[in-house]
């Protein structure tokens, strides 16, 4: 059901397609559709789809409709959908290649240079299929993906089969992606396959699957700017869990992916000037992350991993390695120590509100918590969605920070219709993390 | 002596139904999908619906609600006449509604006046120097106006 749209795809077509254009090739118009074939054999368990209770097919029918229709009908109704990730896919779908002038050329006209590529690229293969409005069926797909990847996680968990259902049913009518609003499902903006890559990333951590771990790391950079910060917290949590093979696939994973999208990223902000290396500092972040969270899981060896993964980050913002986009700014104004401390109790005090707005998330952040703070009363340990708890809590310190850190004109534009986006984009791994522990929480099967 | 077993009560009945216990925890999760099934109709359904028909009556001018009267229509306008051959020049910062200008054009190639040569090309295209209202552009080039951000207008420059 979900294959086309798979990890594996996903991941095969996102390196083919970097690795034309750094050779200056254009993507021909059948390349999705090859490495959905090519994808085949390894992503053939996705084929078939988890068995789902009634209320949980409801609810994922009845949001997939809505979704679909509000994907297919116009182009992007909301600003950043269409000014800059639904342009770029304009370009791409000429003639997929990245040697035109609105890439190569400084005064042309380009809102978006220097967003990652993944998903305009995307966009571009499937409106050469089905035209520009059947295309967007990319984004439905993308989140039954991530719905679906839910399911399949919390079966292998051995969830309860109508908890499971729950679960899904409460993702999918959540309205912070079923809705029209700014990074919707339907929205065209990139939040929606950030979110289902955390999934998928949450899923192989709590299944402790190295190649989807690898996969979804590796994706991460080249779906949005905030996906190398994304990658480097999942690979620090895993570290930090114990076990090396995750974490080790997870740095592979993402120094594989940062090598194929920083140097083509640095040509397309340079516009025809030099691009230099700054991007190479990049690569450190995911080995960073790793010997931070691996000293966490080594007590000998806790305080030398940790100063040298600090040493490793305080060299990736002295180098100034990242283009310049928001995040870039944010990481050189910590390099140049100007933290605005004033307006950070207002901006941690948003990423909180978001986190537990109703109308928008429920309570999606706060059942692990509860679940997690009460299986800590019973005096069990909360195991692997400990992990997923902890990158969601690190990914909204990220976010605080990010917004603390960014370009100071931008903050109340962040406030009003980015920190929402942000925290959605962790909605799927905290409804797994809420999921894998309420199976613990099982009620004792009634006597008969 | 018979065992009596107490009739469990309503909450911990949901419990069980829903594979989820403590029967509180049980219930927030129901309360979540029931606001998800009772928001849907209005908010995913009326909503969207409103928000499509809307944008379908607008057209290119959808992300232009709080232009004025002549910046619509030198979208409309060129949304309707720029050939795709030819490249659109702006001049100005290139925020604000230049932005869904340049997305309500792509894929047309648009410019930075900068870009224009001695030879009135642009990146090696023609430079569009039509006129809305018919003028006739007598060697000049076409030029919008973005200088402020929140107003588009076209002028008619001479060379650079």
């Amino acid at each position: 059901m979900s294959a086309p749209w798979s990890l594996t795809t996903l991941a095969l077509f996102a390196l083919s397609a970097h690795a034309l254009w750094l050779l200056g090739a254009p993507l021909p118009a059948w390349l999705l559709a090859a490495c959905g074939v090519g994808a085949l054999p390894i992503a053939r368990a996705e084929l078939r789809p988890p068995r789902l209770a009634p209320l949980g097919l409801v609810g994922l029918l009845l949001a997939l409709g809505a979704i679909t229709w509000g994907a297919c009908a116009t182009d992007s109704r909301v600003w950043d959908g269409f000014v800059a990730w639904g342009a770029t896919a304009k370009w791409l779908a000429l003639d997929g290649s990245l040697q035109q002038p609105a890439f190569t050329e400084g005064p042309a006209y380009l809102q978006s240079r220097g967003y990652p590529l993944l998903q305009p690229a995307l966009l571009a293969q499937t409106s050469g299929w089905l035209g520009p409005l059947g295309g967007r069926l990319l984004f439905p797909c993308l989140w039954l993906s991530m719905a679906l990847t839910l399911a399949r996680a919390l079966h292998a968990r051995g969830a309860n089969p109508r908890a499971i259902s729950l679960c899904v049913a409460a993702l999918a009518l959540l309205p912070a992606f079923t809705e029209g609003r700014e990074g919707a499902a339907d929205s065209g903006y990139a939040d929606l396959l950030v979110a289902a890559l955390l999934t998928h990333a949450a899923a192989a951590l709590l299944a402790g699957r190295a190649l989807p771990f690898a996969l979804a790391c590796l994706l991460l950079p080249m779906a949005k700017n905030e996906g190398v910060v994304h990658g480097a917290l999942w690979i620090g949590c895993a570290a930090a869990r114990g076990g090396r093979r995750l974490p080790i696939a997870g740095a592979l994973g993402a120094l594989l992916g940062l090598s194929a999208w920083a140097p083509l990223q640095a040509r397309l902000v340079a516009a025809g000037a030099p691009a230099g290396t700054g991007w190479l500092a990049q690569l450190l972040v995911p080995i960073a992350a790793l010997a931070f969270g691996l000293g966490l899981s080594l007590p000998r060896w806790r305080l030398p991993t940790v100063l040298a993964s600090c040493g490793l980050v305080v060299t990736v913002v002295a180098l100034s390695g990242f283009a310049a986009s928001s995040l870039g700014e944010a990481f050189g104004n910590l390099a140049r120590l100007q933290v605005p401390w004033a307006d950070a109790p207002r901006i941690v005090g948003r990423v909180l509100y978001e986190s537990i707005q109703p109308v928008k998330v429920g309570v999606t952040f706060l059942l692990p918590l509860l679940a997690a703070a009460l299986l800590r009363r019973r005096g069990y340990a909360l195991g692997d969605a400990g992990a997923l708890l902890a990158a969601i809590g690190l990914g909204l310190a990220a976010i605080a920070a990010f917004v603390t850190l960014g370009p100071p004109q931008l903050i109340d534009s962040f406030l009003h219709t980015g920190v929402d986006r942000y925290v959605a984009q962790w909605v799927g791994v905290a409804w797994l993390a809420s999921g894998a522990l309420l199976a613990r929480l099982a009620p004792a099967p009634s006597a008969t | 002596m018979p065992v009596v077993t107490p009739k469990p009560s309503r909450i911990s009945r949901i419990s069980r139904w829903a594979g989820v216990a403590p029967a509180w925890l049980a219930a927030l999760l129901l309360a979540q999908v029931a606001f998800g099934l009772l928001r849907f109709p209005q908010g995913s359904i009326r909503k969207r619906g409103e928000a499509i028909t809307a944008a379908r009556a607008a057209g290119p001018l959808w992300h232009f609600p709080h232009a004025d009267g002549e910046t619509k229509r030198l979208v409309a306008w060129l949304a309707r006449a720029a050939p795709p051959d030819e490249v659109i020049v702006y001049d100005g910062p290139g925020h604000g509604l230049m932005e869904a200008l340049a997305a309500v054009l792509a894929p047309r190639l648009v410019a930075h006046v900068s870009a224009v040569g001695p030879d009135g090309t642009a990146l090696g295209r023609r430079v569009f120097a039509g006129s809305p209202n018919g003028e006739p552009a007598a060697g000049r080039i076409g030029v919008v106006d973005a200088t402020d951000g929140s107003e588009l207008r076209w002028t008619l420059r001479g060379p650079q």
